[in-house]
């Protein structure tokens, strides 16, 4: 047999001396540097004062009302002569034909200016993504952007940011014709950020069909309580064995905290008290959470495959497969039960999300609004484009033409949306039961640290109670705040 | 005996074979299909029943799809040319030029770079695009992804680099050449091999590049492939099957590359990086 | 000769014919990475938060970024999760990366059509392997209908990225499907700079094909198994984008990992102080593991000096 050293070119296996001193040296290097560096900010005792502050100035800044830094008043744009094209560009939260022909009939009325949309990396994992790049725009004043588009959990981390103009002066009383919730979002210390253009409510979707015509179950007016709900799903599981009773998303996002939502407050539950303690660890949450668990592991109404898949997913077995009784979701699926590719369609309709006794049912409120990037160079053309998009007549073209749900309250009492979407009144009602997710800067955060914990407890990776009151803990340390059980 | 081991053997080779190359492209191929299937039957593990052929059409030349192609085409062949343009010369340098004072840190410096995690890059990437005012522009992209991929090529070309026989170099200094001389007419041609290496890793590796392009990028005047095929969804639905076209597309340059060119690819790695072990 | 005398004068450090061929580079490094770096190690020492209300940025905070971080619970479980990924993907990597360069290494017709097939996921962008990587994943997708065929779960409604005590060695496998054909090139490398008079030798000595294996193929290809394991631990540590479309983070936090949980801290919290400490932990921590194969790369390049 060779021996190794025979061959020419093969290297021996044991790295040389001079090899392992190195590494050596180089790792007592890190280490002795780590040593006087840890040193050093010991000795210059930053750390009480520190601490102190930061949770200072992450729970105080959050009550105080922000003191505007002064913007400059811009000087007077000069009223463009017809020569001089302006464009604005505008994020947009998807895709969309109809909005591309609402923007034609704005360039037409506005010959020189001119709309660029701009449109987001679809899918929820890049969310995250849309919002960094809105924010690194904001903040770094740049002009790349004129209109923002923001969802409903942005709103408090770009009011405080200052990453949006402040409209209060502009919207003035216009705005209690919007959906108190969102405005209510929107207004945080002091300041109005933005104007809520698409409205988003969840609601407890069925088939009528089967519910009402076949079995004649009508759902009460005041919604089922969830034991009701349980039983009621499981009547029908043993008549209808094939079908999916209640098609969910449970998936790790930012969806499973909105349903999360319904169940806390319909057990009349918070995340946080007036003074930012964390209440995920109280009565009412864990019971919430653990109704959560159990529709999915013990009663098994919700496969638990919803635990790992997409909105989308519940949502085409429910209305293009026609595979699924109940289903939770936005306002979105009357129209998407209505195209060719629907199984259900004129089947199907919209009642309130289950409550807990003695709580009523709440729908958590969702939702996109225009907000106005501060470094834009044409903050009144943009203003006025706002207005025009948001103004009751093209919010109600673009209700008629099919679109997504808008945020004007009235328009669902308006007798020629009804006549089209005979559903309309109902969402009325839903937005009066509205709740939100908490307007806190830091929210991004907070719902990531629930997120973690509530889909472990849901996939059984720890109970119900250990993970929640993990999550208050991690919550309340983030805040600087304590874990409080009523 | 022997004959049955043989036999044995060979059946054995082909079996993990086939298996291995169903894993490799057994998801590409199921992609394939998946934008060929119609859309209730994409989830479901079937061949397609019919053939839906119009995707492909309606996604190619949807307009936000085929700006992003040509960009990225544009991006990711103009950073690799600049890449190598930078890097060669001096990959070249710190290996031969012994009077280069500090090459070893230098050296150092370009694999350390290499190591630090990228995310704490972005922020500082899009400040630093956005005040040269490069924001949205193929320059802005092609100027960072030439600097995000210096430190691979130089350390990639060094190793081909040092493959070069000193003494080819020695005989062209007593010949009187200079430097550049010496650079570009003999190390250039011998170096050839390991340039297209680079030049095929590079492009394929920026083709892929997410991130950094969504940073510096809003609109189609420089979106790439990457952020153009994540764009198919309707406002609401995800449209796996346009995305599934969408993903075939996108797909096809960089394939295409890697086939043509991986008899160079194997070779040239083999080339340079066999050098090494002297 | 003129060159050598002009090469010993004593302004040769200046001269500028010298640097013109590193110049470009190094300034583009410099501003692209270097300061970079630099800045993100210093923000690891100080407060600093983006947004308003950041009068406290630039106070010196010493180690109290890096002392928050350890004992953020998320961060050491994301820190246990890559280094399972690490460890999972790169001996997955490996082994199979070797398979494949072995198999390479022979010539057997459909050789050039092999060759193909394992550049395919290579070629590949990572947001897209992600995508479809997911679907097959899902309940009744073709990874579930395969295992309960092979009847290894009960039934394909079994969800592999679900269940949160598999959905780790789902992410391990696509990692390992995207990144093997880099490392499966570099071993082949490695195989074919191996003289065939040495297994010849090696024959007439009588090894079997195992010892031939033990003895003479490892060895040599050892440099090149080093190259691709600093590779494949550099790749799994910055896999973010495929991580986050294959679970967000996983059933729970079951494949949340360091560069996912680092995004988080820079642009859920906007802390740029802490998240500069995880880049340094993270910057020291493949300094560390990628160490000894840096060395040995550079001892390559530089050569006797």
């Amino acid at each position: 047999m060779r021996r190794k050293s025979d061959q020419g070119n093969v290297k021996r296996l044991d790295p040389p001396e001079e090899e392992r001193r190195d590494y050596l040296k180089a790792v007592g290097a890190l280490v002795v540097g780590f040593a006087v560096g840890g040193a050093a900010g010991w000795l210059s005792k930053p750390a009480e004062r520190i601490t102190e502050t930061i949770t200072e100035t992450v729970t105080k800044t959050v009550t105080a009302p922000i003191t505007p830094t002064p913007t400059p008043t811009p000087p007077p744009s000069p009223t463009p002569t017809p020569a001089e094209k302006i464009t604005l560009r505008h994020t947009f939260w998807a895709m969309d034909t109809l909005y591309e022909q609402r923007i034609k009939v704005y360039e037409s009325l506005h010959p020189n200016i001119k709309i660029e949309p701009v449109y987001p990396p679809s899918g929820a994992g890049y969310i995250a993504e849309y919002y960094r790049m809105q924010s690194q725009i904001a903040e770094t004043r740049s002009p790349d952007l004129d209109v923002m588009n923001l969802d409903i959990i942005w709103a408090a981390p770009f009011n405080k940011n200052e990453w949006c103009l402040d409209l209060t002066d502009r919207l003035g009383a216009e705005k209690d014709k919007f959906v108190p919730a969102m405005v209510e979002a929107w207004t945080w210390g002091g300041r109005l950020g933005g104007m809520p253009w698409m409205a988003d409510i969840g609601g407890l979707w069925y088939r009528k069909d089967i519910v009402e015509d076949a079995e004649g179950i009508k759902p009460p007016a005041e919604g089922w309580t969830w034991d009701e709900f349980v039983s009621v799903c499981l009547d029908l599981k043993e008549k209808y064995p094939d079908m999916s009773l209640l098609a969910m998303d449970n998936n790790r996002g930012e969806q499973m905290i909105c349903n999360f939502q319904e169940f806390l407050a319909g057990n009349g539950g918070a995340w946080l008290d007036e003074n930012y303690n964390c209440l995920l660890a109280d009565t009412p949450a864990i019971e919430a959470a653990q109704m959560m668990y159990d529709i999915v592991n013990k009663y098994k109404i919700c496969h638990p495959e919803t635990l790992t898949g997409d909105l989308e997913i519940a949502r085409t077995l429910f209305t293009d497969q026609g595979k699924a009784i109940f289903h939770r979701n936005w306002c979105y699926v009357w129209g998407m039960s209505l195209t060719p590719d629907s199984a259900v369609k004129g089947k199907i309709w919209e009642t309130l999300v289950p409550h807990f006794p003695g709580y009523p049912s709440v729908h958590c409120v969702g939702g996109w609004s225009w907000a106005i990037n501060p470094g834009s160079k044409h903050i009144e053309d943009t203003w006025e484009y706002i207005k025009w998009f948001g103004s009751y007549e093209n919010m109600k073209e673009l209700m008629l033409m099919g679109g997504h749900l808008q945020a004007r309250l009235d328009l669902y009492k308006d007798p020629d949306i009804i006549a089209k979407i005979p559903i309309a009144p109902a969402y009325y009602e839903l937005y009066k039961r509205g709740t939100l997710r908490p307007i806190h800067p830091e929210y991004m955060t907070l719902s990531d640290m629930l997120q973690t914990e509530l889909h472990a407890a849901l996939s059984g990776m720890k109970p119900v109670e250990t993970a929640m009151n993990d999550a208050a803990k991690k919550i309340a340390d983030f805040l600087g705040t304590k874990v409080v059980k009523k | 005996m022997l004959r049955l081991g043989k036999l044995a053997y060979q059946i054995m080779f082909i079996v993990i074979l086939t298996l291995i190359s169903i894993f490799y492209a057994g998801p590409y191929v199921w992609l394939i299909i998946s934008s060929l299937k119609p859309s209730d039957e994409i989830f479901k593990i079937s061949l397609p029943s019919r053939i839906v052929w119009d995707r492909f059409p309606f996604v190619f030349f949807s307009q936000h799809f085929y700006p992003t192609l040509i960009n990225s085409l544009i991006v990711c062949f103009v950073s690799m040319v600049a890449t190598l343009i930078l890097a060669t010369p001096a990959s070249y340098a710190l290996v031969r030029l012994k009077r280069l004072k500090l090459r070893h840190y230098m050296l150092m410096l370009f694999l350390l770079t290499f190591v630090f995690p990228q995310i704490s890059y972005l922020g500082y990437i899009y400040l630093l695009i956005s005040s040269a005012k490069l924001y949205n522009t193929i320059l802005g992209l092609v100027i960072t992804y030439t600097a995000s991929q210096l430190a691979m090529m130089i350390w990639l070309l060094s190793s081909y680099v040092k493959g070069i026989p000193i003494e080819v170099e020695e005989a062209a200094l007593i010949d009187g050449c200079d430097t550049l001389q010496v650079f570009t007419r003999i190390i250039l041609p011998l170096l050839l091999p390991g340039l297209a290496v680079a030049a095929i890793f590079s492009f394929i590796s920026l083709w892929g590049e997410f991130t950094v392009a969504f940073s510096i990028s809003i609109t189609n005047a420089a979106r790439t492939v990457p952020i153009g095929v994540s764009l198919f969804t309707g406002v609401y639905e995800l449209n796996w099957g346009e995305i599934a076209a969408a993903c075939t597309i996108a797909t096809i340059p960089p394939i295409i590359l890697a086939l043509l060119a991986q008899k160079f690819i194997i070779g040239g790695l083999t080339a340079g990086v066999g050098k090494e072990v002297r | 000769m003129s060159k050598s005398e002009k090469s010993q004068a004593p302004s040769s450090f200046f001269r500028f014919k010298t640097y013109v061929f590193i110049l470009p580079a190094l300034i583009l490094t410099g501003i692209f990475s270097l300061v970079p770096m630099i800045y993100t190690i210093y923000l690891s020492f100080v407060y600093w938060r983006v947004g308003a209300g950041s009068e406290l940025n630039g106070t010196f905070l010493g180690l109290l970024n890096f002392q928050r971080l350890i004992a953020d619970g998320a961060f050491i479980n994301a820190l246990i999760n890559t280094i399972i990924m690490g460890l999972g993907g790169t001996f997955g990597i490996i082994l199979l990366s070797l398979g494949t360069a072995l198999i390479l290494n022979k010539s057997f017709k459909g050789r050039g059509i092999f060759r193909s097939i394992v550049l395919l996921p290579w070629a590949i962008p990572m947001v897209i392997a992600g995508r479809f990587w997911k679907i097959l994943y899902l309940p009744n997708g073709l990874v579930s209908t395969l295992l309960s065929a092979l009847g290894l779960v009960e039934s394909p409604l079994y969800s592999v990225i679900g269940d949160y005590r598999v959905a780790i060695l789902s992410v391990i496998m696509t990692l390992i499907w995207r990144h093997t054909p880099f490392a499966s090139l570099i071993l082949l490398a490695g195989l074919q700079s191996i003289p065939t008079e040495v297994y010849d030798s090696a024959k007439v000595d009588g090894a079997s094909s195992v010892q031939i294996f033990r003895y003479i193929t490892l060895p040599s290809i050892s440099r090149f198994i080093n190259i691709a394991l600093l590779f494949t631990n550099l790749a799994v540590g910055g896999s973010m984008a495929v991580i986050y479309t294959l679970t967000a983070g996983g059933p729970g936090y079951a494949t949340e990992t360091v560069d996912l949980y680092l995004y988080k801290i820079y642009f859920y919290q906007w802390d740029f102080g802490k998240g500069g400490a995880f880049s340094t932990i993270l910057f020291l921590w493949f300094l560390l593991t990628c160490f000894p194969l840096i060395r040995i790369l550079f001892k390559q390049i530089m050569g006797e000096k």
